[in-house]
């Protein structure tokens, strides 16, 4: 968390391993267990809220399933004026059943199932 | 946009760990027309193990058969080629040669460096000339490349058919069929 203005601004930016655009809720609570912030992040993992007093916040925030930790809980102390980032890394590795490892396979068009000798394939996530 | 997951492809496939869900694909092959990747879209499921794509490519490499395996020959009619893979193994359908003795292999890949492999070989000629049934290989640094491929007349061969009870003892007439 880095203090870096006086107006406040929290800023939570959630970060997977997988290089994939996904959303996560976001839920902030204050020391007397009020929810004060609920919602979630945009496709790019990413959340602001603001709070209205001092006080210590429990800011939770859960991933998809498919991703590891499935909740993430973080308490910071914030005021009015707190204007701060928080990052939150979340792993694809350890939740296999949403990782496959597949085979590929590249062949000429024209040529019905002639390989490729050598090229790369990208996938590019699209965002559900 | 997020970074791509990147699969290296090495003679027709490759593997990745990917998170399931819906992807664009796009490719990077040398010698082939990126854009004709199909499909463009793939979702990856849990339970799917394998998915397959195919690009297209489009040079024409020209086979010109003649007797003599010159420009100025006498065209070869007939003369039967296959693409073929590093192995001999043969893909799509034969292309023959024409009245001018040539056969167009089209839809191959080139690229001005690093253009992959041709390979093809020739399986059959008209009857009455010689060929190479040799896998051949060959690159294309631009669209079109004529290749000269001999196919020499057959030659003139001395059959002899005598009495099998009766050494030697030629037959008179007759007729031996090879097929």
């Amino acid at each position: 968390m880095s203090e870096t203005g006086k107006r406040g601004r929290v800023l939570i930016k959630c970060i997977p391993n997988n290089r994939a655009f996904l959303k996560y809720a976001i839920t902030v609570s204050n020391s007397q267990n009020e929810t004060i912030f609920q919602g979630n992040t945009s496709k790019k993992g990413i959340a602001e809220f603001k709070v209205n007093e001092c006080d210590v916040y429990q800011i939770k925030v859960e991933s998809q399933k498919c991703l590891s930790p499935r909740a993430a809980y973080r308490w910071v102390t914030l005021s009015p004026q707190s204007k701060c980032s928080l990052y939150f890394i979340f792993n694809a590795a350890f939740s296999s059943h949403c990782i496959t490892k597949p085979t590929f396979y590249l062949t000429d068009q024209n040529y019905s199932g002639l390989p490729i000798s050598k090229g790369e394939l990208y996938l590019w996530h699209v965002p559900m | 946009m997020a970074r791509p997951y990147v699969i290296n492809i090495s003679n027709g496939t490759g593997s990745e760990y990917i998170l399931n869900g819906s992807y664009d694909v796009t490719a990077a092959v040398t010698g082939y027309d990126n854009d004709s990747i199909l499909p463009a879209t793939q979702v990856i499921t849990a339970g799917t193990d394998t998915y397959g794509f195919t690009i297209a490519s489009t040079g024409t490499l020209t086979l010109h058969v003649t007797e003599d395996g010159t420009a100025e020959g006498t065209p070869v009619v007939g003369a039967v080629f296959y693409r073929c893979d590093s192995a001999g193994t043969t893909y799509g359908s034969p292309i023959t040669s024409d009245s001018n003795g040539e056969a167009d292999f089209e839809h191959v890949p080139f690229a001005a460096s690093g253009a992959p492999l041709i390979y093809y070989k020739q399986t059959a000629s008209d009857g009455e000339h010689e060929y190479n049934p040799a896998l051949v290989n060959t690159t294309m640094t631009t669209s079109t490349k004529t290749i000269e491929v001999e196919n020499t007349p057959a030659k003139l061969r001395t059959i002899t058919l005598t009495d099998a009870n009766y050494a030697n003892l030629p037959i008179a007439t007759g007729t031996i069929t090879l097929s």
